[in-house]
């Protein structure tokens, strides 16, 4: 347990510090301020937003942000992965007292962290772009959801944290499909593409819940929507990809030549 | 420059990669327009429609492909062995564009030969072409918009020296460019856009247009400029 914290804590550290991170939400920032920015235009015509609001503001884009966030975990899922084998520094950290199993689990919570901290993240720099342009505002107003104060920002981060998990899942699938590349481009490509197809899971009306496309699109939306025991079977749809995907990317990382 | 722009092209035939994306493609091609031949559109409709279902999916792989030529060297550590192939560092970088834009373009043309080939066999009738489009033009706009893309990922390759920064940033970009494709007045002045609206630019509004082209084209090769001054002075011997 001791190894698996100092090797997530060391790649903690190191998605909070790298260059790829202040990208991604240099890019995020943009896509903000370009649909507040439409919305001060054109009203909702152009953009998610149905109200202008701080407090709105970040639930409204965290389903908009279905490519970008995707893509940009697609690309950290292949750059602890793939590129670590790639380069040859996966061999160091075996060669210390690490065992596959200890490294794979570091990998699992690392992407997990990931996709709660890109997700603070959006939520974080919708806050600003909100405030900036439209004030705090007097009301939440989300679908038939209302609320305001703490209560609505309690709600965005439950939306968050649903939302994180979701993309948890997606992570699990891209660590499977990193397990069978040999480099970072391929994968965040076959990732990309998927995500772009995926989309169309959305006309399959009797499988779409099962399609981790869909679960990234709406579970953080349909936990308030939807009744309880589809919400239990949307669950248990992306704890399958997780698990599913973990034991088959494990039982392939097992046999993988490192390149030795 | 010309001895480094054979070796570039050289190994892009010699990597099978990009003929499976250039097979994957024309597959697309045949596939999308027989379907919508079965759906009853004319022949020249079915290009057009076709070019439109195609050009998002089209941006992403140009993303792909020139992070791919203009990074692999630099990332996988082989830049010490090929850089000398090159006169200078200018000509490395400029040969690196060239055959991205290259293989690009490539992947462009190989999808309205297909497409058109398709719809030529189907329907006997069909003209090659495009719906109210010029073909020569649709090129331009292409070249330009590949251009301005290579511009930018090249700069950010050589200020991040980040593999994943780099494709992140040009992902990003065109997805931002997607973005701004759902608001129509500034929709068909958007480089992912030209090689679909370059031709009722230069007939209906030759004079904004223009400007704007010429204006993302100035930044181009300002960024492009800045790239290799950035280039020039790196030390590579690491």
């Amino acid at each position: 347990m001791k190894k698996i914290g100092s090797i997530v804590a060391f790649e903690t550290k190191r998605m909070l510090l790298s260059k790829t991170t202040a990208i991604y939400a240099g890019l995020y920032l943009i896509n903000f301020i370009i649909s507040a920015i439409f919305f001060k235009l054109y009203g909702s015509e152009y953009t998610v937003l149905t109200v202008g609001n701080a407090q709105s503001f970040p639930v409204w884009h965290l389903q908009a942000s279905f490519l970008y966030t995707g893509i940009f975990l697609a690309i950290y899922v292949a750059q602890i992965i793939v590129q670590e084998r790639s380069r040859g520094t996966i061999k160091l950290l075996l060669l210390r007292p690490v065992s596959r199993p200890t490294y794979y689990i570091s990998r699992v919570v690392s992407i997990f962290l990931f996709s709660v901290l890109l997700t603070l993240m959006m939520i974080v720099l919708s806050y600003v772009v909100g405030l900036l342009f439209f004030g705090w505002g007097e009301q939440m107003i989300w679908g038939s959801l209302t609320s305001s104060g703490i209560q609505g920002v309690l709600l965005t981060l439950l939306c968050g944290l649903a939302f994180a998990f979701s993309y948890f899942a997606f992570g699990m699938v891209a660590m499977l499909v990193s397990m069978f590349t040999s480099k970072l481009l391929e994968s965040a490509i076959i990732m990309g593409v998927l995500l772009m197809a995926g989309q169309y899971f959305e006309l399959l009306s009797s499988i779409k819940q099962f399609a981790v496309f869909h679960q990234m699109l709406f579970f953080h939306i349909n936990i308030f929507e939807k009744p309880f025991a589809y919400n239990v079977t949307s669950i248990l749809v992306l704890t399958a990809y997780c698990v599913v995907c973990g034991i088959i990317g494990y039982l392939a990382f097992r046999k993988k030549d490192l390149y030795v | 420059m010309l001895k480094q722009l054979k070796y570039d092209f050289s190994k892009l035939v010699f990597q099978r990669k990009y003929l499976f994306i250039l097979i994957a493609v024309s597959l697309f091609g045949i596939l999308y327009s027989v379907l919508l031949f079965q759906k009853g559109l004319a022949g020249t409709q079915i290009v057009s429609s076709g070019l439109a279902t195609f050009r998002p999916i089209y941006w992403l792989l140009c993303c792909y492909v020139m992070c791919d030529v203009i990074s692999s060297d630099y990332h996988y550590k082989t830049l010490k062995i090929v850089v000398p192939y090159a006169e200078n560092r200018a000509g490395y970088i400029v040969s690196k564009g060239i055959s991205s834009a290259g293989i690009s373009l490539m992947i462009l043309l190989v999808y309205l030969l297909t497409s058109n080939m398709t719809v030529l066999i189907l329907d006997s009738g069909h003209t090659w072409g495009l719906s109210g489009y010029s073909f020569g033009l649709l090129c331009v706009g292409a070249i330009v918009g590949i251009f301005f893309l290579e511009s930018m990922i090249s700069f950010c390759i050589v200020v991040t020296e980040s593999e994943a920064a780099t494709i992140g940033f040009s992902m990003g970009i065109v997805i931002i460019m997607f973005i701004f494709e759902s608001v129509g007045q500034i929709a068909k002045y958007l480089p992912t856009m030209w090689l679909a609206t370059l031709p009722s630019i230069v007939k209906t509004e030759a004079g904004i247009g223009l400007i704007v082209i010429a204006v993302f084209f100035v930044l181009s090769l300002l960024l492009c400029a800045g790239t290799i001054g950035i280039f020039r002075k790196k030390d590579l011997f690491a």
